[in-house]
């Protein structure tokens, strides 16, 4: 800094990304051009980053004329700074360019364009003066700090209920439950990797106005998408800012012909969503699944938080693994099949299940898809057929309908999703534990099965 | 220069609205120099395609020119959308700098509502510390529109946009 008291570690809250960034350049004949920045980091004390991939008419003048104004907001105070830049180099590879990139792969992955949306350069600036903009300002405002995590208290006392949990299904439950009713987060969700690898989904959540299980994400989608892809903890802080950027963008590629309308890949659960926690649960090096905690507000997660989620996700994924295998032995002891429990209502329920994705509908409505829709239609198959309710996992894993990989086949995830799904929609068809490796199908209303063949 | 019938009408609405505005001026010694606007008025007489810009008065002091005299210097403005980010830029050159009318005051009060509204309402930022950002005192920059550019984030940014068929 050579002429201003304040320096770049004064504006360290600036460069989090909440509030977009503006750069003036212009060029030698003295006409400016102004616009806004997708991201901007410090370098060092002296020099900042900034992303560059669509400017190119300020690229143009910066060859002519190389300084820059930038405009910079703390997002606590809103307290607005001009930063006055000598453009000095541009970086296509480093790890200066790498962060740059993994922020912007990061807004790219909101809106699916992961492979069309990359960062084309990062521009080094040194900065020579920093002034604050003179505004109404006022008293300084409470600053907006991130949620506090909860302390050791209540992170002991869920780790210590989660070490009780004696299967999956109470699992999965305390885990959400923990991360809202003891650590205070107000939405959470846990996640669960597929058969193939390539997919989350959704088999517990907490704090939703719909629970949303069985919702599903590719691996790389997405905040928890991303968490799992590079196995390891994404918070984003301003969620609603890049979203909107993401999607501006996404628009702008398709008007150009760039890629072809797609689906946005939806966000979990909220209607808008500030910030996000994911953070990847692994087993022995294994991707299990991701954690998904978020707020409406934005900047409410800090490096504590993923911390202490990092914790609860490793028990997740060690118990899982144990009730995993310790489910396969235990399925070996069989007992005999027991006849069908009476019928209650004597209503009767409509399952169509479709055989090219194994999507299965009640009454006309949409239940649940993949091997879970295949295990229900295994399970009541066999209900018709014999009149049996009772089974054991090992057993019904072997249906070759099913379509089990031989490694890692998820049957117990699976088995659990189908269980919660049919109780969050209070289907007349319920799955019930009936000890370890065993269960029960629970009938109230006599099925009437419609196989849906490919056409 | 430009004739404002011939500029989209979503464009003057845009323009006009409660959009993010940012400008870009040119210091004494030719440096870019960067502020904000509060509030855009598009003139309404179709021979004369003007715009008065109004911006903090303390930033055309900043920029060292005698007297504050601008005149002739270039002026470029942005106004992005707050929800779809749609951004159009003008261009143009300064035809004078004149102290704020009780109409412009009213603007700059306009202007902040709808565009601190906005925000709270997109990016649910309260409104008390938007206020932190508003100026203490500004200026009417007059200036006549002599290019638009799309500044919409994506491929297309800093495409011209054809103006009137022209």
């Amino acid at each position: 800094m050579t002429t201003h008291e304040l320096t770049l570690d004064d504006l360290t809250s600036c460069f989090r990304g909440l509030i977009p960034s503006v750069i003036a350049t212009c060029s030698a004949r003295g006409v400016p051009n102004v616009t806004y920045l997708s991201r901007a980091h410090p370098v060092d004390d002296e020099r900042i980053a900034i992303s560059n991939q669509f400017l190119s008419k300020s690229s143009h003048n910066l060859a002519e004329h190389p300084f820059a104004s930038l405009i910079v907001v703390n997002p606590d105070t809103h307290d607005e700074y001009r930063l006055t830049g000598v453009y000095e180099r541009t970086e296509r590879r480093g790890p200066i360019f790498e962060r740059l990139r993994n922020d912007l792969s990061m807004i790219a992955a909101l809106t699916g364009m992961q492979d069309v949306f990359h960062l084309a350069a990062a521009d080094i600036y040194r900065i020579t003066a920093i002034e604050q903009l003179d505004t109404v300002g006022g008293a300084d405002p409470e600053p907006r700090s991130p949620t506090e995590s909860a302390g050791h208290g209540p992170l002991g006392e869920l780790c210590s209920r989660l070490s009780r949990c004696g299967d999956l299904d109470s699992l999965v439950r305390m885990t959400v439950d923990g991360l809202v009713d003891l650590l205070g987060y107000r939405h959470a969700q846990l996640l669960l990797i597929d058969e193939d690898g390539t997919r989350l989904f959704t088999i517990a959540s907490n704090g939703y106005p719909v629970g949303g299980i069985g919702a599903e994400v590719a691996l790389g989608d997405g905040v928890a998408g991303r968490a799992a892809a590079r196995c390891e903890p994404v918070l984003v802080g301003n969620l609603a800012q890049m979203t909107k950027y993401s999607r501006s963008v996404r628009s702008s590629f398709e008007r150009s012909g760039g890629i072809g309308p797609g689906r946005e890949v939806p966000m979990a659960g909220l209607e808008h969503t500030g910030s996000q926690l994911a953070v990847p649960a692994l087993a022995l090096g294994q991707l299990v699944g991701v954690i998904l905690v978020e707020d409406e507000r934005p900047e409410q997660f800090s490096q504590s938080d993923a911390v202490v989620v990092s914790i609860i996700t490793s028990i997740v994924a060690g118990s899982i693994e144990t009730l995993r295998s310790e489910v396969r032995t235990a399925g070996a002891l069989t007992t005999a099949p027991r006849r069908a429990l009476p019928i209650s209502t004597g209503n009767s329920v409509h399952v169509r299940h479709f055989v090219i994705d194994g999507s299965t509908f009640l009454d006309g409505d949409y239940l649940i898809k993949g091997v879970a829709g295949k295990l229900l239609w295994s399970l009541l198959r066999h209900h018709e057929r014999d009149g049996r309710t009772d089974f054991t996992n090992r057993e019904v894993r072997l249906d070759p309908t099913l379509e089990l990989p031989d490694f890692r086949d998820n049957f117990e995830s699976r088995l659990i999703l189908l269980k919660r799904r049919l109780d969050e929609r209070a289907a007349p068809l319920r799955i019930e534990k009936t000890g370890r490796g065993r269960f029960r199908l629970l009938v109230a209303a006599t099925p009437r099965l419609d196989l849906m063949a490919e056409s | 220069m430009v004739d404002r019938s011939f500029l989209e009408p979503d464009t003057i609405d845009l323009l006009e609205s409660g959009c993010a505005l940012i400008v870009g001026l040119v210091t004494a010694n030719g440096a870019p120099f960067a502020t904000r606007g509060w509030g855009l008025t598009l003139a309404d007489a179709r021979a004369d395609a003007r715009a008065r810009l109004l911006v903090t008065a303390a930033d055309v002091v900043a920029l060292g020119h005698p007297d504050g005299a601008l005149a002739g210097a270039s002026v470029a403005v942005t106004g992005c959308h707050i929800l779809t980010l749609r951004s159009i830029q003008l261009k143009g050159s300064i035809a004078s700098v004149e102290p704020p009318t009780a109409i412009d005051q009213d603007r700059v009060d306009q202007y902040c509502d709808d565009y601190f509204g906005a925000v709270a309402q997109v990016d649910n930022i309260p409104r008390h510390l938007m206020e932190r950002m508003r100026p203490r005192s500004v200026v009417a920059v007059v200036f006549g529109i002599e290019q638009v550019y799309d500044q919409t984030p994506g491929p297309g940014a800093g495409a011209a946009v054809s103006v009137g068929g022209r």
